[in-house]
């Protein structure tokens, strides 16, 4: 076995959503798996599709995304490395969204009838995953609450303040990150125009809330970006383990290390 | 497929679109400038505020504006009193 071996950042990931035993650990690992490398707009599982597989983010980023009758697209969801892409469909029948690719990915796909019986058969794990599917719901009901209620410019720096967290706690960047959505996407995620999202970066800009080098955003006061996204880290529950309540995750948000290393 | 820049200039100043779009055709551009136009000032309305004086200059790879759009257009504006009798047909 290799020292990285992919289903590591799995292992990993379920781990920090509730305490596993090294036997349960072990059984990840061992599951059958195979790894992709998938170009953007990729679809890893259609509206209506059936679901036969499960999946794991190992590098780029994926999002959910559903679409009007009349073609207007929601992006729903954003994943990024070490996410698990499909729990929801371990045991749903059919799928009632689009998952896709959004930057070149190595997704790891696991055949859904094993996980679902090593979830049957290991407590812990089924836990695990259970608590995994309920932060995602979390997150889907911020996402309403943005969407819903906040003005344009803090739609934007939500999402942002999100984003810097959840990539801040896989290891990769510090309040600086590489945007890996286009403005339309973003526009897609906010729903606004792509027009409207580039005058409300612009405006945040301006605010001098984030800094931007080419793709590179810079947030130079997490606090006051924080406050004009109205942002709260709890719904991420990124300290589910340490009985926080997440309120120190600033300070100590566990490392998910996306090769599934250990935490730093 | 050409890309499109969407250039914005309104009370705010300029913002610059250095990362633009590949669109169908000119025409196409035109619908996704008014379309934008639109949602900045219904997103300016609701902090009760309406600024029809932006424009949006759709513009090539080199730089050269296509086509300007100002926000005045992408609106029709119907001011004065509806009467007594007056929810009729729009005008």
């Amino acid at each position: 076995m290799s020292v990285n071996p992919p289903l590591a950042a799995m292992a990993r990931r379920l781990s920090l959503r509730s305490r596993l035993a090294e036997e349960d650990r072990l059984a990840i690992l061992d599951l059958p798996h195979t790894v992709r490398t998938l170009e953007p707009s990729t679809y890893i599982i259609r509206e209506g599709d059936l679901p036969r597989q499960c999946s794991l983010l190992r590098s780029g980023f994926a999002y959910r995304q559903k679409t009007t009758g009349a073609g207007a697209r929601q992006i729903v969801a954003i994943h990024v490395p070490g996410d698990m892409l499909d729990l929801q469909n371990l045991f749903l029948e059919v799928s009632d969204h689009n998952l896709q690719i959004l930057t070149r990915a190595e997704v790891v796909f696991i055949p859904r009838d094993a996980l679902q019986r090593l979830a049957r058969s290991r407590p812990a794990i089924e836990h695990a995953i259970l608590i995994d599917a309920l932060v995602e719901a979390s997150i889907v009901r911020e996402w309403t609450l943005n969407v819903g209620r906040r003005d344009s410019k803090a739609r934007l720096a939500h999402v942002l303040c999100e984003f810097s967290l959840r990539l801040e706690s896989v290891g990769l960047g510090e309040r600086e990150f590489e945007l890996p959505m286009t403005q339309e996407q973003l526009a897609d995620a906010l729903g606004l125009t792509p027009v409207h999202v580039n005058r409300t970066i612009k405006s945040l800009e301006g605010q001098g809330l984030i800094r931007r080098e080419n793709r590179r955003v810079l947030i130079p006061d997490w606090m006051a970006l924080r406050d004009a996204g109205d942002f709260n880290e709890r719904y991420l529950h990124l300290n589910q383990l340490d009985g926080s309540g997440g309120m120190a995750v600033a300070e100590a948000a566990p490392r998910l290390s996306v090769d599934g290393s250990a935490p730093t | 497929m050409p890309r499109f820049f969407f250039h914005i200039h309104d009370w705010m100043g300029f913002t610059e679109d250095e990362e633009g779009v590949e669109l169908a055709d000119l025409g196409t551009a035109g619908d996704r400038a008014v379309a934008g136009a639109r949602s900045i000032i219904s997103d300016e309305v609701l902090e009760g505020r309406l600024d029809l004086r932006g424009r949006i200059d759709v513009a090539d790879e080199r730089g050269a504006v296509l086509l300007t759009v100002p926000f005045r257009e992408t609106v029709r504006m119907i001011e004065g009193d509806i009467g007594d009798s007056g929810h009729g047909a729009a005008p």
